[in-house]
């Protein structure tokens, strides 16, 4: 009887222990198509990869404040003779390119930016737009349209004309976080430059600069720890002008990336010395093969209000 | 033979009155981190919870992406560094109201609840002290407790030890209906 007693006791005790369990499950089970639809976070960071923009906009009523810089080629690798690199401390002493820049979330999807760059001292005015989220589990990607159109304000242009100054890039952002760690992007690009000098021809194809050229680009970032990850880009631009018989080379960057509460830091080595598409797609003449590669850094400051 | 009868009598009555659940259907939980610094609170307002009132079992959950900050970057911070809601995605509590209460009878009841606090995947026996307010039928709890942000293994860089307080103070402000 008593043996009896004990079992019905320890039942009841144990469906007692069992109920907050049974409530916690069914809040799971109603959750559970919640998580789902959930959207995928910080896919990147901050705008820029090293020559690419990421996926990433600024976010509502956030000003981005970013400083660019890319020193002289490292020249490490060049076989001339003498130390080249060594009479410009591997590039450090040279800039090659400077870019401030400010962007601005007008929305969480949508943000606009001015920056201004030594390279051909390009003004340029950015917008971007995020119209796609990746889903945790649904939408495997995420989709960006990002535009530049930059003024050059060098002294002379062709004919003194103002369009002649005029240049502008299209890029379509599709990027992927593919795990935790990894996150990669594929960024189909178009620039048209409103003045090209036609004079110049290739030496063994004998095709000329072409106004509208189109490339294609790739990025990726892998997280090492919470707080600092491993980035690459490159861009292949497709342009029968533009290849290395005729000095042009595909911009390739490699670099670390820190984060440091408001800050993302990233120091990087590329071949290219352009900042914006305007310059990278149409303008990268430097080849790694000859040491050709820059040290660069990009620091990045958000503001609230 | 006669007590067997009446305990089953007893536990069947018991189950028979448990059926009653009580849902959130409104309120938030939100925290707050005091620091020379700067401050830092963040709300979430899409609080899951169940009350079964003939045993006093509560549970409740928040999703960590749901809390939402004064500054988008602290959201991401938030997110990625310090909870790693991809990988854990809710906080949650389970726990029993330790006190008798009559839900029937409109009032205010202090009560102590016993349970198991969900945080960034580490799991902490609690006992925090409440308030239960029955109205018109209707139960609300509110609760204000600290976290120490160590005991979930939430890790601050030292960078940022000067932001971030070590105690953080949760409020829970949750509003129960009958589940239909």
């Amino acid at each position: 009887m008593n043996k009896f007693l004990a079992i019905l006791f320890c039942l009841v005790c144990f469906s007692v222990a069992n109920a907050q369990d049974d409530l916690m499950k069914m809040l799971e089970e109603e959750s559970a198509a919640d998580y789902e639809t959930e959207k995928v976070l910080a896919t990147f960071k901050g705008t820029a990869v090293i020559n690419a923009q990421t996926i990433q906009t600024v976010k509502k009523n956030t000003l981005e404040f970013n400083i660019a810089h890319r020193f002289g080629d490292m020249d490490i690798s060049n076989k001339k003779g003498s130390n080249l690199g060594g009479h410009t401390l591997y590039g450090l002493e040279n800039a090659s390119n400077i870019r401030f820049s400010l962007t601005y979330g007008i929305t969480d999807k949508l943000s606009v930016g001015l920056g201004r760059s030594k390279m051909n001292e390009h003004v340029d005015g950015n917008l971007k737009v995020r119209f796609l989220e990746q889903k945790e589990s649904g939408l495997p990607i995420s989709a960006a349209y990002f535009t530049s159109a930059a003024v050059s304000f060098v002294a002379d242009v062709s004919g003194n004309k103002f369009e002649n100054r005029l240049s502008y890039a299209h890029q379509i952002i599709i990027a992927s976080k593919i795990t935790r760690g990894i996150s990669l992007e594929v960024l189909p690009t178009f620039v048209h430059r409103n003045y090209v000098d036609q004079t110049i021809i290739h030496p063994t194809n004998a095709s000329v600069d072409e106004n509208d050229i189109f490339a294609i680009g790739v990025a990726g970032r892998f997280k090492i720890t919470k707080r600092m990850a491993f980035v690459f880009d490159y861009f292949h631009t497709f342009s029968k002008f533009r290849d290395s018989d005729n000095g042009y080379y595909d911009a390739i960057g490699a670099g670390i990336e820190i984060e440091t509460g408001g800050h993302v830091f990233h120091i990087n080595v590329t071949n290219s010395a352009g900042l914006i598409a305007n310059d990278i797609i149409p303008s990268t003449t430097s080849d790694w093969g000859r040491g050709e590669y820059k040290l660069g850094f990009n620091i990045s400051r958000v503001f609230s209000f | 033979m006669k007590k067997i009868t009446f305990l089953t009598l007893f536990l069947c009555t018991i189950v028979g009155y448990g059926q009653g659940i009580y849902k959130v259907v409104g309120g938030d939980i939100s925290f707050f981190s005091e620091t020379p610094m700067e401050n830092i609170d963040a709300v979430n307002d899409k609080v899951k919870g169940l009350i079964k009132p003939a045993t006093g079992d509560l549970a409740f959950m928040a999703t960590n992406v749901g809390f939402h900050f004064e500054k988008p970057l602290m959201e991401e911070h938030f997110n990625e560094n310090y909870m790693e809601s991809d990988k854990y995605k809710v906080s949650s509590f389970k726990g029993k109201i330790i006190e008798k209460i009559d839900y029937s009878v409109d009032g205010n009841y202090k009560v102590t609840v016993k349970g198991t606090l969900n945080i960034h995947g580490v799991e902490k026996n609690r006992v925090i002290a409440g308030e239960v307010i029955i109205l018109d039928g209707n139960i609300s709890v509110k609760t204000v407790f600290d976290i120490q942000v160590k005991d979930h293994k939430i890790d601050i860089p030292k960078l940022v030890v000067k932001n971030i307080a070590e105690t953080i103070k949760v409020t829970v402000n949750l509003n129960f209906e009958l589940k239909k």
